[in-house]
């Protein structure tokens, strides 16, 4: 017992002093969101990215530490292929700041893993960044339900909003014209930035520009397989995804326009091509008239001394015979998230850094000048990045920027040209994504083995399987 | 002075006297006991080592593979068998599970390819007079020494569909990346490639290592040296062949670069250990990957202990 009583008598003095730290976890006193911080804090940062924008952010966060001078942020930049392995394998210490995808934002916020970040913004300072933006990083625990709704908090601040549009090599556009004797006023007619082509209208473009399917130039690329299921009026699951479409007339008409693209047109490359040369790449090769982009790969392009050919953006082609339909491209966004187990201290250092990153318009500005994000702040996007007023952009392409925008804002039914965010951000995870995609792949729908409706009349039960697994998970 | 006899109480064996009886325990000395404690503390990095990344490892995934695991929160319950009978059974994953086993049985081919063409090339070098024999062992070695990722990568170029030399050289647009068929093939020739250098090297080794009067005794009873071959040298550098096809069989069951860096991750090349890391670590199903391993490391067990078993029916001892 002699030998027993220093212990408890440490365990005890140990407990005291934790309790006394006040209602917060054993970092010092409760800090309130709105307090100005007096203390020197460290706070650790991942992000991904490739060298040139991990040193981005590293200037950014310098500058961050400069205006605020008892913050030091340790900011670590990963390659994109390992973040989420390495937040995985932290989860039990995550930093206190980190990019989360909006793929994976369901699964963090349901396991309690963020922190509601809901008392460290104004709506002020909401109400300045595109709303749909930041209605993504709502979660309500209670319900387990995604967006902004009574009684759902903000687990996130967004990093950007990245639509995915259509690009085109214009060089060689032009140099096809020239080939092939082709109406220049009818191909520009249709390369319109404010009205999205339809499908039959994108085919036969794609006819005339790629009529040889022998040479080693293709018409596009590749195609995005949710901007053609958004721009026929379908998708792979309802609302909640809890039923799955993917046997709805819509969802496989969108399938079968991409294979036959391929199959029938000779226009994309083939599947097993597309194995083998990435599209983004092969793009950049020129081996290719069409691909599609999002604003983060102008970085790029502007890095590339060697990039010989202009481009331009457009919206998605969208299928002119559906009525229900309109140009849909998927638009992704990353969230600024705080770890759940941050101190009230670290919580309102991180806040501070994530605001700075996500409403600051000196670091807005730095990110749309170096080709990364079109901004978040609202205005600072209409005006400012489209008309490039500050010429930061200069000649550097696309010109038509405003597409960007008009795909992140036209969620009305009005609007002929928009976005919706990935399908992989309604579910827990993201599995049931790399199972379907593969399937089509190996039964052939590429390859003219099978019919879209055959293939996914064969997996609907699978698929529905995968759904009715990530909704047990979810709780 | 004459030697007197010491014999054991025992077992009534006798040993030589004049010195301390084998039979007594012998209390060790201090220098010999700091000794013990140097070289233990020489062998215990490699100790902990394996203790913790192996031991303690295979036991940690034998207990999550009776659980379903929460890889964010850390939380699990037990599941009983649940994990093992997804594998084999669950819509979801039991067909990628069957391909993984099929696609690991099917490139396995690749071992007694790389055997047979070091075989060869080690007989060439051997037998032959070949000039500059030494830069050839070099070459065909290298690959060994590289970087599985890197050899992977320069293999990719070789086989591209488009522009691969294999496509260009034969004038012929084979999909060697994205076939089944043609994936599995092109792996295999790839694997016998690269590891045959490995096999030529150890089975040069081994014929080197074999007596000339041998053969002397062999030419003088009129055998050929196509009947030497086959008498002589393959029997003796059995022990090489047994330890290729061990080691072989062991790293084809755990490959796992072909078709992450090779295949990129096509359905027509997943290995078992690809499943482990696409469906388990990558999906964050630790108890249905620690499942797997334990199955595989299970498979690799039997298999090794059935060629141990057999081994003396063909792999020669002196």
């Amino acid at each position: 017992m002699k030998k027993a009583f220093p212990l408890i008598a440490a365990g005890v003095l140990m407990l005291a002093g934790l309790t006394a730290c006040g209602k917060d976890d054993g970092e010092g006193e409760y800090v309130p969101p709105d307090a100005e911080l007096t203390e020197n804090v460290s706070i650790r940062f991942w992000g991904w990215g490739d060298a040139a924008e991990q040193a981005n952010y590293q200037t950014l966060v310098n500058q961050f530490m400069q205006e605020n001078k008892n913050i030091t942020v340790v900011y670590t930049g990963m390659n994109s292929q390992n973040y989420m392995q390495e937040l995985r394998n932290s989860a039990t210490n995550l930093p206190e700041l980190f990019y989360m995808p909006d793929y994976d934002f369901l699964e963090y916020a349901a396991n309690g893993m963020l922190k509601d970040v809901s008392a460290y913004v104004s709506e002020e300072e909401l109400s300045a960044i595109w709303p749909q933006a930041v209605d993504e990083y709502y979660f309500n625990p209670k319900n387990n339900t995604l967006g902004k709704s009574e009684g759902a908090k903000l687990y996130g601040l967004p990093k950007d909003l990245g639509p995915f549009t259509l690009v085109y090599n214009k060089t060689l556009v032009d140099s096809q014209i020239e080939k092939l004797q082709l109406d220049r006023e009818e191909i520009y007619g249709l390369l319109n930035p404010n009205i999205a082509m339809t499908w039959r209208q994108f085919r036969d473009l794609l006819k005339k520009l790629d009529p040889d399917p022998n040479d080693n130039l293709y018409g596009i690329s590749h195609y995005e397989i949710e901007a053609a299921i958004y721009s026929n009026n379908a998708n792979f699951f309802n609302d909640d995804a809890s039923e799955q479409r993917i046997t709805d007339k819509n969802f496989t008409d969108a399938l079968q326009f991409i294979a036959d693209l391929t199959l029938v047109d000779h226009t994309m490359v083939e599947a097993k091509n597309q194995a083998s040369t990435n599209g983004f790449q092969r793009f950049l090769a020129s081996g290719c008239i069409f691909s599609f982009m999002g604003p983060w790969d102008c970085a790029q392009f502007w890095a590339l001394d060697d990039l010989t050919f202009e481009s331009n953006i457009l919206p998605v082609p969208y299928n002119g015979e559906n009525p229900d339909a309109k140009s849909t491209a998927w638009v992704g966004s990353m969230g600024y998230c705080v770890s759940a187990k941050a101190s009230s201290l670290k919580t309102n250092a991180a806040m501070r850094l994530a605001k700075y990153l996500c409403c600051n318009e000196d670091a807005q500005r730095k990110f749309y000048e170096l080709g990364q994000q079109v901004p978040n702040i609202v205005e600072m996007a209409k005006d400012e990045y489209v008309n490039d007023t500050k010429n930061l952009i200069g000649d550097k392409d696309p010109v038509d920027r405003s597409v960007w925008l008009d795909t992140i804002n036209g969620f009305s039914a009005e609007d002929k040209i928009g976005g919706k965010v990935r399908p992989r951000y309604y579910t827990y995870s993201s599995d049931w994504y790399d199972m379907f995609t593969e399937y089509i792949d190996t039964e052939g729908l590429w390859t003219g083995a099978k019919t879209a409706s055959q293939i996914c009349a064969a997996y609907a039960k699978t698929f529905q399987a995968a759904l009715d697994e990530m909704r047990a998970n979810l709780g | 002075m004459e030697k007197t006899a010491i014999v054991c109480p025992e077992t009534g064996e006798q040993t030589a006297g004049g010195g301390a009886s084998p039979f007594m325990k012998k209390k060790k000395s201090r220098l010999e006991r700091r000794e013990h404690l140097i070289a233990f503390l020489f062998i215990l990095p490699p100790i902990i080592g394996f203790l913790v990344f192996t031991v303690a490892s295979m036991l940690f995934s034998f207990v999550y593979s009776f659980q379903k695991y929460n890889t964010l929160t850390g939380a699990s319950s037990w599941i009983g068998f649940d994990n093992y009978i997804n594998l084999f059974t669950h819509e979801l994953f039991a067909p990628d599970f069957w391909n993984s086993v099929g696609n690991t049985a099917i490139l396995l081919l690749s071992i007694p390819l790389s055997m047979f063409l070091g075989l060869c090339l080690a007989g060439l070098l051997r037998m032959g007079d070949i000039k500059g024999s030494k830069i050839f062992q070099v070459l065909y070695y290298l690959p060994a020494v590289s970087s599985a990722v890197a050899m992977n990568i320069v293999w990719r170029y070789i086989f591209n569909n488009e522009f691969g030399i294999v496509n260009l050289m034969f004038n012929i647009k084979a999909a060697w990346l994205s076939d089944d068929a043609l994936l599995k093939i092109a792996i295999i020739f790839k694997n016998s490639i690269n590891g045959m250098g490995t096999a030529m090297i150890l089975y040069l080794a081994g014929m080197l290592n074999v007596p000339k009067d041998y053969y002397e005794a062999a030419s003088l009873d009129g055998a050929g040296k196509v009947r030497q071959f086959f008498s002589i040298t393959l029997p003796i550098i059995s022990p090489v062949t047994f330890y290729l096809l061990i080691t072989g069989l062991i790293g084809g069951l755990q490959s796992y670069a072909d078709s992450q860096v090779f295949a990129a991750g096509d359905s027509g090349a997943r290995t078992i250990v690809y499943f482990i890391w696409a469906r388990g670590i990558d999906q964050g199903r630790y108890g249905l990957a620690s499942a797997a391993s334990i199955l595989l490391a299970f498979v690799i067990m039997i298999i090794t202990v059935i060629q141990f078993k057999f081994s003396n029916k063909w792999v020669y001892e002196e």
